[in-house]
């Protein structure tokens, strides 16, 4: 468990996130996808909807949010709050109220109003049920599934539909009890707030809600966290990695676009150095408009409008997604597949290199400039074991140390395992 | 370029503006941080479709866009970016073309490409038939997004005539008859300095950036300015009745639940344009936002959930209110709208809301990128985007009631609505 603050005034708001995890388990996911929303409604010291949005609104807008989702084979629980700065809200007190308003919201609970966990049950099956609709979105977490089967990666981190009824007000507050007070917290601070305020703050709050803070010793205890009940992060022998063959599913809708997911493993994970070598790998195959996929797909051969791969760190998956016309399906793996060998076999320029290089170093310094995007990679250092020391300026400079021969090594263990394709329910395969 | 200082205490901000010879009017943010930002716009969106009185395909405004990124040689203004590590975007507006790019490193050198490919078209038969396959491709994504869709629907539903009825992007076929010729008409009307805004956000220096700019855009070339090109906006607002068009508007796509929108028309308010605007905003917030008893009653009843929301829109010649989301029956939505409507609407203390207002405003000085969203914006609307704190605190009470009896009325009011397709 930690706290991190990171002040910085060229921001006019703070976010105060706070990051329970559990690990991913079917049994789990839909009871602790369900506990935001309920929690949402209301607090302790506001308690209807109503009085808790007028008393946001009050406070200039202040941003409740909530929301689930997984990093490796843990379930991310994220409570975030976004608010105007003291600077611009004259004597009003509003990093006191905002951090109060969160511990009562987060630990201040002992049962959840039925009519709120009705309604949130039904709008939960709503959200699962509407992942359909947007058909990119929908074609990545299909291959996901498909290519992760029978492992906990497969699982949706939003829940089940069918697991929603079953969930009672006892199931539900012992699930409330396992996330909120005994799973492991990381904090993190951002924005134009007052370093030694926040932290008194929050660590006055969390005393006061029993939880134990153990200032400074965070980022040791972490590590141990990581063999916790997650289990290890990066076991490496999941059974995804044993197909030898490629698997291929076909899936119909209504559609005008068909969508294309491709799914490749690598051994390389986010743990380890050699990552670094995979993140410039899928720049330089699909990481942006100086990339093969890009340049080919779509520039060369006009098959699409987006084309373009994406890495999921503590996996070491890479996840290729393309939308396309039905009739080009074949060509379009094809392509894909002939610019992902060129990668492999070198066949890449220098120019190519040296843009994705630089245009990963330029993405990684850019995400100083966002509250959201640093909480985020931080979140994702510390449960990749390598913690908040490493910096953003560190990662750059292994970036620009890296060779070619780098890339292509940690290319020979990138594997096409699975290929997911949506397309028109009309369109002849 | 003589660069006069505009600073304002209440957001801390400060904005240094000049007009160059050309015309161009270039603004700079000096705020510190990692990247720097720039972005040069036009006043030409897709609702802009004539040159000299002749009709346009509908989507060249988006399609030029595309093809200004094409180099003489083969190569395009992203490999140039790319080769920087600076990350580079466009898009179209109804309204506006803007082009951008960000960069921790190298700023001179990455406004140079973009001044250099905004101002160098090159348009083939080839690079021209080789952008009709993306940009097919393009269309048929927006295609399938419900949320496009029942917007776009909305917007068929509430104007007549006026071209923001149409998709930014064109279709299939309008795309299909854009031409080199069709593009060079439009690129020479309308990508004119005196039409164009460019604005920094970073701490750069102010005689470092003249002098790109003067190197990039001869004031000489451009000493002639085109009459008014705008003009023919003012037809857009003048063909169009008050009424809407149609109150109802369906669709079926594969989704998994209906989502619909309500719209509002208002007429295009053309002055105070900032106060209307605010006294809308706090009008739809108080009538459906989520604090108020409308949205919570629903909420309850699972006609709307978290999705729910709503929006005012403020352009140069059109301007309409919406609410919308998902829900499992929207025409009970529309009903309990018009009763809620035929009613007396309940109109509370206004500050609360305006307290927000200024956090959404102040929080869009966040990024780089917002805040030059805001000042182009601001320069292509002609307001001050400074003035917007001051003038939110001068709208009153009723300002918003008298807002909310001219704009949220049945009978201006359209229904779109996307209905999930029937399995076969």
């Amino acid at each position: 468990m930690g706290l991190y603050i990171f002040p910085s005034t060229k921001f006019k708001t703070a976010t105060i996130s706070f990051y329970f995890r559990t690990p991913l388990e079917r049994e789990r996911v839909t009871v602790n996808s369900l506990l935001p929303l309920v929690m949402q409604r209301s607090t302790m010291k506001y308690g209807t909807t109503l009085e808790l949005q007028r008393r946001l609104q009050e406070l200039y807008g202040a941003n409740f949010e909530v929301n689930v989702s997984k990093r490796g084979d843990w379930q991310i629980t994220h409570i975030c709050f976004e608010f105007v700065s003291e600077r611009y809200t004259k004597n009003l007190g509003i990093l006191r109220e905002i951090v109060s308003l969160a511990a009562d919201g987060i630990w201040g609970r002992s049962e959840f109003d039925s009519a709120y966990t009705a309604r949130e049950k039904e709008n939960l099956k709503s959200y699962i049920a509407a992942q359909i609709n947007n058909k990119r979105a929908y074609a990545q977490r299909r291959l996901v599934e498909v290519m992760c089967e029978g492992t906990p990666y497969a699982l949706n981190s939003d829940g089940y539909i069918e697991d929603i009824d079953a969930i009672t007000p006892e199931t539900l507050f012992a699930g409330y009890k396992d996330v909120f007070l005994q799973s492991p917290l990381e904090i993190f601070v951002m924005g134009d707030v007052d370093e030694e305020d926040a932290r008194g703050l929050l660590e006055f709050e969390m005393s006061r809600a029993g939880i134990s803070m153990l200032a400074g010793e965070g980022k040791t205890i972490l590590a141990n966290d990581m063999q916790g009940a997650g289990g290890a992060l990066n076991s490496g022998n999941d059974s995804m990695t044993e197909a030898e063959n490629v698997r291929e599913v076909v899936e119909r809708q209504g559609i005008s676009q068909s969508k294309l997911a491709m799914g490749f493993v690598s051994e390389v994970k986010a743990d380890v150095d050699e990552f670094y070598a995979l993140t410039l790998y899928n720049a330089v195959f699909g990481g942006g408009p100086y990339s093969k996929l890009f340049n080919n797909v779509r520039e060369k051969l006009s098959l699409a409008y987006y084309a373009a791969a994406r890495l999921e760190p503590l996996k070491g998956l890479m996840l290729v997604n393309a939308g396309i016309d039905a009739a080009n399906y074949k060509r379009a793996v094809e392509e894909i597949l002939a610019q992902y060998n060129a990668v492999r076999d070198g066949d890449f320029t220098d120019d190519e290199f040296q843009s994705a290089k630089l245009s990963t170093v330029n993405f990684l310094e850019e995400m100083t400039d966002s509250m959201y995007a640093m909480s985020d990679f931080y979140l994702r250092q510390l449960l990749s074991g390598r913690g908040v020391e490493e910096k953003v300026s560190d990662i750059a400079d292994k970036i620009s140390n890296i060779r070619r021969d780098e890339i292509t090594d940690v290319a020979q263990k990138v594997r096409h395992t699975a290929t997911y394709f949506l397309t028109d329910d009309r369109a002849p395969m | 370029m003589d660069f006069e200082v505009i600073e304002d205490f209440y957001t801390n901000e400060k904005l240094y503006f000049a007009r160059h010879g050309s015309g161009l009017r270039v603004y700079v943010s000096p705020k510190k941080f990692t990247k720097k930002y720039a972005i040069i716009g036009t006043q030409f969106g897709s609702i802009d479709n004539t040159v000299g009185g002749q009709e346009m395909p509908d989507g060249i405004a988006h399609f030029l866009e595309h093809k200004l990124f094409e180099q003489p040689g083969g190569g395009n203004a992203f490999d140039e970016f790319s080769r920087t590590g600076a990350s580079a975007n466009a898009y179209t507006s109804f309204s506006s073309t803007c082009y951008l790019f960000s960069a921790t490193r190298g700023f001179d050198e990455n406004l140079r490409i973009l001044l250099d490919f905004v101002f160098r078209p090159y348009f083939t038969d080839e690079n021209v038939a080789k952008e009709q396959g993306i940009i097919a491709q393009e269309i048929k994504m927006y295609d399938d997004e419900p949320g496009w869709r029942v917007f776009f629907n909305l917007l068929g539903g509430i104007y007549h005539n006026h071209p923001v009825r149409k998709d930014i992007a064109g279709t299939v076929d309008s795309i299909g008859q854009i031409t080199p010729e069709t593009l060079t008409r439009c690129y020479s009307a309308y990508y004119h300095p005196s039409n164009m805004a460019l604005v920094v956000v970073g701490d750069v220096d102010l005689q470092d950036l003249s002098k790109i700019v003067d190197e990039k855009i001869e004031a000489e070339k451009y000493a002639n300015a085109p009459a008014n090109v705008l003009e023919p906006r003012d037809a857009f607002s003048a063909n169009e009745p008050p009424t809407v068009h149609s109150a109802k508007k369906e669709q079926k796509l594969a989704v998994s639940a209906p989502i619909f929108m309500l719209g509002f028309k208002d007429a295009a308010p053309t002055h105070d344009r900032m106060k209307r605007e605010i006294a809308a905003n706090i009008a739809r917030e108080m009538l459906f936002g989520k604090c108020s008893a409308f949205y919570q009653r629903l909420y309850e009843k699972g006609l709307i959930n978290d999705s729910f929301d709503t929006e005012y829109s403020l352009d140069t010649t059109f301007a309409y209110a919406s609410i919308g989301g998902e829900s499992p029956d929207p025409y009970a939505v529309r009903a309990e709208v018009a009763d809620f409507l035929a009613g007396r609407a309940e109109i509370n203390d206004v500050q609360p809301i305006k307290n927000m207002l200024i956090g959404q405003f102040l929080r869009g000085f966040n990024s780089p990128e917002r805040a030059a969203r805001t000042v182009i914006d601001g320069a292509f609307r002609n307001v001050d985007v400074f003035k917007y704190a001051e003038t939110c605190e001068a709208v009153t009470r009723d300002d918003v009631i008298k807002c909310c009896e001219e704009l949220f009325r049945s009978e201006n009011m359209a229904f779109s609505v996307i209905e999930p397709q029937k399995p076969e």
